[in-house]
């Protein structure tokens, strides 16, 4: 009955389905933002024309962009891989410290994958999901396509699951994490924004950086601009940069442990996201010290209280919710709250110290 | 004519997807006596597995029934529901259907929903979550009706929250069953327009909270066992601040002792057990017709933030309490054996010798008052008259020399309470039924 329900939806998903066919014959399908304004998900990723997994890696399509991100969200340590399309003749338009408003039919993808062993450089990459963010006329969209074992077809998962992976971490620790594909409801938890999907990743500061490209390195910024996707931004130099958590040349502790924060939280802890409720706010553009959780009780935190009576105390990361959440693992009490089943050392290393240096305290 | 072959192509690419997933489709039907909706029938019988479930939260349309049968169903993540307006989600009955959690990895809450409309969960049981057991935020027109929230350890590995509807309006919890949070069974948080009615929880550690909310109508809910049966107070630093209109009637308050197993950061784990009720920084309260016995440190306080000894520097919050009216209440054997594990208790212990009645005054005033408020015989107006009560004291926790905190300093009334206030109007709303 449902995949009848598939099949009756209308002109768009006839398109595709016209389309996939094409691939077979005359060359890679175009990209586009497949059944996005009939409230239906293609069955397979193929459908969007994004991304094939050829080799182990993960390719664009022709006319698909790949970018990266300053200080990406953690996911387990997965490795990812971010692409962007604009129908052909759109573009979006630069902001310094906004969201981009890309146009209605861009689609975005993002694919994770495992490595076999981070330390060994160029290791084999199993890939699991593939998820796709399609901006139709009613606002974002989003679901997830689950790679198979062949790495050949990504097929549609709109419950999610929890896989359990393994590798071996850059320390030599073999790592099992319960890995989540998100259900398309848990990516409205990440991407809402008083109630409206929201993208997270591509913005001025996360895109101002330099990417390997097919044929050489370039901008993110200059790269869209020269692609005609992007307009009205300025030179590099002149456009904000957010700061790489793990690369001190970027900022000092205090910065990037603030950059960190605004990647890996304030999705939520903004005053639209899923933590309003809480009054923490992780934003970059927080300066109110008790908003940013400084000697601010916790509210409805439950048993994530542990013994903490605050969520930062200055000088005192161990007295300190904020690292008490980001080091645990347990799902009631874990931060973020969805897609980290490992504790990320690096990260919590870096807002120790951020947390260490902070000088005061709290009554 | 490549055009038709290759919808043809298509289509069989479609059907083997299709077959490949996890999904059991002859787990998932739609029909069940339990949709009686305008939307489509969304009924998964005892053989769906956590992907047919959690594909049906996740895809869910307008107005739709998702109906499940008398069956157990196991998660090992959280059941989130995608957003669509007039949704039903209902089992048979508490009890007959469960939802368990016992196994789930990822997420703080069993069962999510947020900004959607006219929202239903009828029916089931929700069982082990790791967090809370059901969180809603913003909706519009959510009602819990006969639902269980439960853990099967009664201790502070359970979640903090049975039902956690926050920042949502025209709230109706009734008929439902909470037992063993952490924190509290029942607890509506920075939302406006609210009825809990016909509740019974226990063993929790406090039994129903209404913070930060605006228009709650609690009445004829039973709060047993608990550490403390019936909350209502406000916090800073929150989005929506200033807890008002609210009325407490008609409970049974009874034995709410359980020694407090809250972690200790939270502030529900300052609640001395034996609590009957407490209003903290909320207006316009009114608390009546409840039967409060056998709550063993105290059966009603009134109190300021100041008490919870938490410092905040938000200009906006109000840590006062005013215009609190309590009255008609039926109050019985409360006070006797103050819970020494707590700091509330051990200060109220010490005045066992000279309370009149021999125990803890049955409704007590922190005696805090505001400082902006003019001078006078009722600065805060709070309104006690209550026959069955042993004595309405000012403890004058304002005056309390911490060196050695003592209630030397208590006064009881009748004055300063014998003021009166107007009732509170009744919570309703398009569509409530009385």
């Amino acid at each position: 009955m449902r995949s009848l329900r598939v099949l009756a939806l209308l002109p768009a998903w006839v398109a595709v389905a016209l389309a996939a066919c094409g691939e077979e014959g005359t060359g890679p399908l175009a990209p586009t933002a497949a059944g996005a304004d009939t409230g239906g998900f293609p069955a397979v990723l193929s459908a969007y024309g994004m991304v094939t997994i050829q080799d182990g890696a993960v390719v664009p399509n022709v006319g698909v962009t790949p970018y990266d991100l300053n200080t990406p969200l953690f996911s387990d340590y997965a490795v990812k891989f971010r692409t962007v399309w604009m129908p052909p003749g759109t573009s979006v338009a630069y902001q310094d410290t906004a969201r981009f408003e890309f146009p209605v039919g861009t689609v975005i993808t993002k694919s994770f994958g495992f490595p076999a062993d981070l330390r060994v450089a160029g290791a084999p990459v199993k890939w699991v999901e593939t998820r796709v963010l399609v901006h139709a006329t009613s606002g974002w969209t989003g679901t997830s396509y689950l790679w198979d074992d062949a790495q050949q077809v990504a097929t549609i998962d709109p419950g999610g699951q929890i896989v359990d992976l393994s590798f071996v971490d850059a320390s030599g620790q073999a790592q099992s994490p319960s890995y989540l594909v998100p259900s398309q409801a848990q990516c409205q938890k990440c991407h809402a924004n008083d109630g409206d999907m929201i993208t997270l990743g591509p913005w001025a500061m996360q895109l101002n950086r330099d990417y390997t490209y097919a044929d050489g390195t370039d901008n993110e910024l200059a790269r869209w601009t020269k692609l005609g996707i992007l307009t009205g931004a300025p030179t590099p130099d002149k456009a904000p940069t957010l700061p790489v958590f793990d690369d001190p040349t970027t900022g000092d502790v205090p910065s990037r442990a603030r950059a960190y924060l605004q990647a890996n939280c304030s999705y939520c802890h903004n005053g639209n996201g899923e933590a309003r409720t809480s009054g923490l706010v992780l934003l970059l553009t927080e300066n109110d010290p008790y908003t940013l959780g400084v000697c601010k009780p916790p509210v409805a935190a439950g048993k994530a209280a542990a013994t903490q009576k605050y969520d930062v105390v200055p000088g005192q990361p161990d007295a300190s919710i904020l690292v008490y959440r980001m080091t645990s693992t347990e799902p009631s009490v874990a931060m973020p709250e969805l897609g980290r089943s490992l504790e990320h050392v690096e990260a919590v290393d870096l807002v120790r110290q951020w947390i260490t240096g902070m000088s005061g305290g709290c009554p | 004519m490549r055009g038709v072959l290759c919808f043809g192509a298509s289509a069989v690419l479609l059907v083997a997807a299709c077959s490949s997933s996890k999904s059991s489709a002859s787990c998932v039907g739609t029909s069940s006596p339990l949709c009686t909706g305008s939307g489509r029938c969304i009924a998964l019988a005892a053989c769906a597995t956590e992907s047919d479930v959690s594909s049906a939260f996740a895809t869910v349309e307008d107005n739709d029934t998702i109906a499940f049968a008398a069956a157990t169903y196991e998660f090992n993540n959280q059941l989130a529901l995608g957003t669509a307006n007039g949704v039903t989600v209902i089992g048979p009955g508490s009890g007959r259907t469960t939802l368990d959690f016992h196994g789930q990895q990822a997420g703080e809450d069993g069962v999510f929903a947020q900004s959607v409309n006219n929202l239903t969960f009828q029916g089931f049981t929700i069982l082990d979550t790791p967090g809370n057991g059901s969180k809603v935020l913003g909706v519009t027109g959510m009602t819990f009706r006969d639902i269980s929230v439960t853990w099967t350890a009664l201790d502070a590995t359970d979640g903090a929250y049975g039902l956690y509807p926050v920042q949502s309006m025209q709230v109706l919890i009734e008929s439902c069953n909470i037992s063993g949070a952490a924190d509290s069974g029942v607890y509506v948080g920075q939302s406006q327009q609210i009825v809990v009615r016909n509740n019974t929880v226990f063993g929790n550690v406090s039994g129903i909270e209404i913070e930060n909310s605006f228009f709650a109508d609690v009445h004829d809910n039973t709060s047993h066992d608990n550490t403390a049966g019936i909350l209502v107070f406000d916090l800073p630093g929150l989005q929506q601040e200033g807890g008002h209109d609210v009325r407490v009637y008609n409970n049974t308050i009874q034995n709410n002792n359980t020694k407090n197993f809250a972690m200790n950061g939270d502030i529900v784990s300052i609640v001395p057990a034996g609590t009957g009720f407490f209003v903290m920084a909320n207006h316009d309260v009114e608390i009546f017709g409840n039967t409060i016995e056998g709550n063993q440190t105290a059966a009603a306080g009134i109190i300021s933030y100041l008490t919870s000894q938490q410092t905040f520097t938000d200009p906006n919050y109000y840590e006062w309490p005013a215009n609190i009216s309590l009255h008609d209440n039926t109050y019985t054997g409360n006070g006797m054996q103050p819970d020494a594990r707590s700091q509330v208790g051990l200060l109220l212990s010490t005045g066992l010798g000279m309370y009149p009645g021999g125990h803890v005054p049955d409704v007590m005033w922190d005696g805090f008052v505001d400082p902006k408020v003019p001078a006078g015989p009722d600065p805060q107006a709070i309104c006690i008259h209550e026959p069955t009560a042993s004595a309405v004291c000012d403890m004058h926790f304002d005056q309390i020399d911490m060196t050695n905190p003592n209630v030397s300093k208590m006064v009881c009334g009748p004055t300063p309470f014998e003021c009166t206030l107007a009732p509170l109007a009744a919570v309703t709303w398009p569509g409530l039924t009385p």
